[in-house]
């Protein structure tokens, strides 16, 4: 009765608009754990705090706040120093999780399910390919962060004492990320994701010695080629191991950043120096409020710019190709953007050493950079030779990147890349992209009048005509320099003397090549279409390559 | 305006920004997009159905499926469609018929029909996935429209441009693989589906009956397909009166000698 008693005398002494008012923040203060409603506003409109500082409260009472340091150096919140890499990082993977989530409802990890999930995510889950887009997007977009966070660091020597081990976990954390993206790859069960997996399980196959390459092989997929065990095995890798080693070690990460603080730039602070518990007074910039509203406009407009680049289509979009299938290898299987140097490596000798070795000494390397750079400088002017040793990674990655894409050395038969072209195995292409009316039933061919065929029907006969022209000057022009490099050998072994001979008597590429397209009324709102490439190399017969396609009137592959 | 109120300002201003975009451009497109996903799937599913047909099923179903005399029944007549279910007395729908047929087979000759159709699903030992079944269910039942609007399909099959001087071989290979014969033996040196695979048969043909050259062997395996039946089927040993017996009917002698003498190249 007592409390009663006193809530009826406090209404009456204060008037009931009041007391609510005053309940109401009292609940302000709980909610924020220390903030009352003055302090909000006051907040907002940058005044100083009063004394004894409420906003420091916060960072001891609540749990978020109390992982952030309460004020930071001023140097170090200027955007320009770090580019706030580490906490777009975070915010990325938070992005994965609740989208992930998300999917996760809709998805099984058996080969006879996947599939028909994804479908189903895209065509009968609300948000379904929105959700695909994001989760997608945002994971290529954590590789690029997190990758550039590690630059940033590396450019302003801030991996030196006494960060080297933050720098470590950071490595830990860049390996997490891009087997995290990769992973992810193989759920959708779609041959982009199996050919790629393949490729990717091929390399741990070739870890020396090869017992320990095939059993690690064995562990990961659970068979010696992808299949139910492997889906799952990844699936769970995906979805629970990976996140969680990411989490422990980001804390690990996040610890030691806050324990050492944040490096100064290299003109402001010494090697060795513990900024974090010496700041000035008057150097110090306060978390609440400053850093936090920059720290949240700043995801803002990064949540916005990711919205905009999927609703305006900028970004492709995450892709489905045909169902998984063991028995079919596509004409170019690549792997993800961020491992064709991966691929490029391979591209130049022996499995194990490029595809195992040589990435394993470049991470190893990474990992132990602090430890074996003693130059005691953090300024980019004391450093040539690690600024050099940058560049030059830089460069390489990038050639090699270039040197993983089909366009090196990569040499299909040129009239099976004809057809590839014109309609590809995935995706639309030029025929899919055809308005289905327009495709002509008829028997249509580059030799001949196609004037009865419609305007689409025949400039899809005049890029054929081009194409058939520009792969055989290509595989020429590559035959020819091949020979010319066999010709300048000096001292020339039997091997290549045969091999030149080799190259000399045969007559590369499409010569005289030609191209018909077939078209037939099949069913209902179904075309066959039938390709062929004709070309009659000297002293030869006729060659020809033929490949069927069925065109559905609906099937709108629009890209994907 | 101070400096805090600006960054406040400049954030809510981007929530709402991208809280009217996404109701915009994604949540007022999402209920017409569902349906369209919807039916570019259900025709890509046609597409890969019709590939799969082509190389599974036209040997004993015909090109365009209007069925094979005495070997095996049109899928694409009016009474596949309307009265087929009531014939056998299926409770189901057709596409579960269909899909049901496809995975499990016929083990039992239905009389006018020599061949017993073969296990294709995987779960029954067949080559042929889950989704893959479906597909050729959808591209089987896309015939409906036509079908049941009365207009029998015409074949046609694929010209095939060969030179009127093409030596036997060449007419061959385009005899094998018009006639479907990869849709039980599997293309040359690959693997067998339903029957042997032919590669190396010319090798094997020459010792396989005492007394026949491999020529004749082979003209007579594919004229009399149970003159002699071999023992090395992809799934145990083969079974007689699976292989159409049709062929001398349904091919030209030239094709005939053409088939012969490609096989012959089998070594």
């Amino acid at each position: 009765m007592g409390v009663i008693n006193n809530v009826t005398q406090e209404i009456r002494k204060e008037g009931l608009f009041h007391w609510m008012l005053r309940q109401l923040d009292v609940l302000i203060t709980r909610l924020t754990t220390g903030l009352n409603w003055n302090d909000l506003r006051s907040m907002a409109r940058g005044d100083e705090p009063r004394r004894p500082n409420p906003r420091l409260t916060v960072h001891s009472e609540s749990f978020f706040f109390h992982i952030k340091p309460s004020y930071y150096h001023q140097s170090v919140t200027k955007i320009g120093h770090t580019f706030r890499l580490g906490l777009l990082s975070t915010y990325f993977f938070l992005i994965e999780l609740v989208t992930g989530i998300f999917l996760m409802i809709y998805y099984a990890p058996t080969p006879e399910r996947a599939y028909g999930d994804m479908l189903n995510i895209i065509s009968g889950v609300p948000f379904g390919q929105f959700m695909r887009d994001i989760h997608r997007l945002g994971a290529e977009a954590m590789v690029i962060v997190v990758f550039l966070h590690m630059v940033r660091t590396y450019l302003t020597g801030s991996y030196k004492k006494p960060r080297q081990f933050t720098w470590l976990t950071g490595v830990i954390l860049l390996l997490a990320t891009l087997f995290l993206s990769f992973s992810g790859y193989l759920l959708p069960w779609d041959q982009l994701a199996y050919w790629a997996v393949t490729i990717g399980g091929s390399m741990i196959d070739k870890a020396p010695p090869p017992v320990v390459g095939k059993t690690a092989q064995l562990i990961l997929l659970g068979a010696p080629a992808i299949g139910a065990a492997g889906l799952l095995r990844f699936y769970l890798l995906h979805v629970l191991f990976v996140p969680l080693i990411v989490i422990f070690v980001f804390f690990i990460h996040y610890y030691k950043v806050v324990r050492v603080g944040i490096s100064l730039p290299s003109s402001q602070e010494e090697i060795g120096q513990d900024t974090a518990k010496r700041v000035p007074a008057d150097k110090r910039r306060y978390y609440l409020p400053d850093v936090f509203t920059d720290e949240m406009v700043f995801l803002g407009l990064i949540t916005f710019i990711l919205l905009a680049l999927i609703i305006f289509n900028v970004y492709p979009g995450a892709p489905l190709e045909h169902h998984a299938n063991p028995n079919k290898t596509p004409l170019h299987t690549e792997a993800p953007w961020y491992f064709l140097w991966i691929q490029g490596l391979l591209k130049l000798g022996d499995p194990t050493i490029m595809g195992v070795i040589v990435p394993g000494i470049v991470f190893g390397l990474l990992a132990l950079i602090p430890y074996i750079d003693f130059n005691p400088s953090r300024k980019a002017k004391d450093r040539p030779v690690a600024i050099a040793a940058w560049m030059f990674a830089m460069a390489v990655l990038v050639v090699l990147t270039w040197m993983g894409t089909p366009y090196f050395l990569v040499e299909s038969p040129p009239a099976e890349e004809v057809v590839q072209i014109m309609m590809p195995e995935e995706k639309d292409g030029p025929v899919r992209q055809t308005d289905w009316d327009l495709l002509t039933v008829g028997e249509w061919d580059t030799t001949a009048d196609n004037s009865a065929a419609s305007f689409e029907m025949q400039k899809l006969m005049v890029l054929m005509n081009d194409l058939i022209h520009e792969e055989h000057v290509k595989v020429v022009e590559r035959h020819e320099a091949k020979i010319k490099d066999l010709r300048s050998v000096r001292n020339p072994t039997p091997a290549q003397q045969e091999e030149l001979a080799k190259l000399q008597a045969t007559d590369p590429g499409l010569p005289n090549g030609s191209g018909k397209i077939i078209v037939e009324e099949w069913q209902e709102g179904l075309k066959k279409v039938t390709m062929r490439v004709f070309w009659t190399p000297e002293g030869s017969s006729e060659q020809t390559f033929e490949k069927t396609f069925y065109i559905h009137d609906n099937s709108n592959y629009d890209g994907r | 305006m101070n400096n805090m109120m600006t960054k406040i300002t400049v954030g809510i201003v981007v929530l709402l920004l991208m809280a009217s975009v996404f109701v915009l451009f994604v949540a007022r497109d999402e209920p017409a997009r569902l349906p369209a996903a919807e039916a570019n799937f259900a025709a890509r599913s046609v597409e890969n159905g019709a590939l799969l047909f082509e190389g599974n099923c036209v040997g004993c179903h015909g090109v365009q499926g209007k069925g094979i005399p005495g070997v095996a029944p049109s899928l694409n007549s009016p009474e596949f469609f309307t009265t087929r279910l009531q014939e056998v007395g299926y409770a189901g729908s057709l596409r579960s018929f269909i899909e049901g047929t496809v995975n499990a087979g016929r083990p039992v000759g239905s009389g006018q029909y020599s061949a017993k159709m073969a296990t294709w699903g995987q779960a029954y030992g067949g080559p042929l996935r889950p989704d893959q079944v479906s597909d050729l269910a959808s591209f089987i039942l896309n015939w409906e429209a036509t079908a049941v609007g009365g207009e029998p399909q015409v074949a046609q099959p694929t010209p095939t441009p060969l030179a009127s001087d093409a030596s036997p071989v060449e007419i061959g290979t385009a005899v094998y693989a018009a006639t479907g014969c990869a849709g039980c033996h599997g293309e040359p040196g690959g693997a067998g589906l339903v029957g042997p695979n032919l590669g190396g048969i010319a090798t094997r043909a020459a010792t396989r009956v005492p007394g026949l050259s491999a020529e004749e062997y082979i003209h007579q395996s594919i004229v009399q397909p149970n003159a002699f039946v071999v023992p090395e089927c992809p799934s145990g040993p083969c079974a007689p009166n699976l292989m159409p017996a049709t062929y001398e009917q349904t091919l030209s002698p030239a094709e005939l000698d053409g088939l012969v003498q490609y096989l012959l190249t089998l070594e």
